[in-house]
């Protein structure tokens, strides 16, 4: 594999058996046992081959529905990809990062801190230094004692941020992230954005947000029903993307 | 594709989860210690009069054994039913990062056999208080414990994967702890059940191990080469199932949540 890559990836096809009368309970079961469960196949994910450059900064753009939160579940190990399919890695690749994964609404925003970073890999050590930078960013001086679920949902988003921004691996998968959260928020987000491609780091972000990818994106994925349907420079494939 | 396995952060995260339902439970304090030590003591005092006073069971120390099958049911009961939702219960962080999901497994069987720990000093406090002499054979019950966590955790495996599919899971459980609750010997000791039977009481995981831990404290029953093996077996057995059934299902039942 060629040393100037961080992620390829050779036909990779991700299919799911969808029973099409799910059996959820021992009764259903049992009564239809002899039937065997009818099943219809899905495939979001259908062929796709693509390879990111080190220190590059991949947007994906396409419908709902088109397979992108499943290709970097796939990319995180969340989802086993189909014999047949290559993906290669090199480097560290972070957790797929969206807002709010994992935060427990008994506990308090500091145990949720905790929580949360060591779920995304940060050591105990780690978390200690960075907790004051987290409290700050996230805003909530006052409240990190206080049990999240008597958070507001924009102050969850807030903490939540603050932690995930922590982690630090070469290769960061975000999703989403920029759909949730005010236009401070925003600017925020685009400022880590800034600081992500000073150090080099290779970005892979799904997001609908168009101005964003114009901003950042070296180049651009458009999935359409589980392929690529095109890929280039942001300013084209928005073009086509945007017009259908 | 496949990152390496990084222990410490296997460790990192099982611990921070356990401690956090820790926490949970016992809501930070020693008074929540003690509101979830009352369940299972509350139960004990109500059999006890019940099978003394009415029944009339006359067999010794039936006090410490009936104190000490109690908190081991327990943990098991606990245990079982939280670990049996300890995937289902997680499942948006389950569908989001990928982490070994054994940790959600062993963490909820973890927290409760923490709980057991402190539940057996009360133990020890009241067998002080009973003048208990102390044998050497007491050391058995850390061997005891181990086969305790290891069939709890199998068993709680195959579960945790099985209730993904069969979502009832929970309420057969249920039935199947309240009627194992009588079909081990928690509230008997086994030299009331008929020769005949016991052979078939054995077949239940918890009998063996409920009954060598008495034999371990007060000295009841007795110990057989036998009986041994039964247990080590089972739980081999138990355990070694759980994770066979655990690890073939472990990469498809995030797609089935």
């Amino acid at each position: 594999m060629d040393d100037s890559l961080a992620i390829e990836v050779k036909n990779l096809t991700k299919t799911f058996r969808v029973p099409s009368e799910k059996r959820w309970t021992m009764r259903e079961r049992l009564l239809n046992f002899w039937k065997g469960n009818r099943q219809g196949v899905i495939c979001p994910i259908n062929g796709v081959s693509f390879e990111v450059r080190k220190g590059e900064f991949l947007g994906i753009v396409g419908r709902n529905g088109s397979g992108k939160s499943t290709l970097l579940r796939i990319l995180a190990g969340v989802y086993r990809p189909d014999a047949g399919s290559e993906i290669h890695i090199r480097g560290k690749i972070s957790p797929m990062l969206e807002l709010g994964v994992g935060f427990h609404s008994e506990l308090t925003g500091r145990e949720n801190v905790y929580l949360n970073a060591t779920i995304l890999g940060l050591t105990r050590k780690q978390i200690d230094d960075a907790y004051e930078e987290i409290v700050r960013f996230s805003e909530l001086e006052h409240f990190m004692e206080m049990q999240v679920k008597h958070y507001s949902s924009g102050m969850q988003v807030r903490l939540a941020f603050a932690v995930a921004i922590q982690v630090d691996a070469p290769i960061m998968l975000l999703d989403e992230v920029l759909a949730v959260g005010d236009f401070v928020f925003q600017e925020k987000c685009f400022a880590l954005f800034e600081k992500y491609k000073r150090e080099g780091k290779t970005i892979i972000l799904v997001t609908h947000d168009e101005q964003a990818m114009l901003r950042f994106a070296d180049r651009i994925l458009w999935l359409q029903e589980g392929r690529i349907s095109s890929a280039g420079s942001p300013k084209e494939v928005l073009q086509t993307y945007m017009q259908q | 594709m496949t990152q390496p396995i990084d222990y410490a952060y296997i460790w990192r995260l099982f611990s921070a989860l356990t401690w956090n339902e820790f926490k949970m439970r016992y809501y930070g304090s020693v008074l929540g210690y003690l509101w979830s030590l009352l369940k299972p003591l509350a139960l004990f005092v109500v059999l006890y009069i019940v099978f003394t006073v009415y029944m009339k069971i006359d067999t010794p120390y039936y006090k410490l054994n009936l104190l000490l099958g109690m908190m081991i049911w327990n943990f098991f009961a606990e245990a079982s039913g939280a670990g049996i939702l300890s995937i289902i219960s997680r499942y948006t962080l389950v569908r989001k990062i990928y982490f070994p999901r054994l940790i959600l497994v062993a963490s909820s069987v973890s927290t409760p056999f923490i709980g057991l720990l402190l539940n057996l000093l009360v133990f020890g406090a009241l067998a002080a208080w009973e003048q208990l002499p102390l044998r050497p054979e007491m050391f058995l019950i850390v061997p005891l414990l181990l086969c305790l966590y290891l069939t709890t955790l199998g068993i709680s495996m195959i579960l945790s994967v099985l209730i993904i599919q069969v979502r009832d899971m929970g309420a057969i459980w249920d039935l199947a702890i309240q009627i194992g609750f009588w079909g081990t010997p928690v509230i008997y000791p086994m030299s009331l059940v008929p020769e005949k039977w016991r052979f078939f009481l054995f077949l239940n995981p918890m009998a063996g191990i409920l009954e060598y831990s008495r034999f371990a404290m007060t000295g009841t029953g007795q110990l057989t080469l036998s009986g041994v093996c039964f247990v080590l077996c089972s739980t081999f057995f138990f355990f070694g199932l759980g994770l066979w059934v655990f690890f073939n299902r472990e990469p498809v039942v995030v797609e089935e949540l």
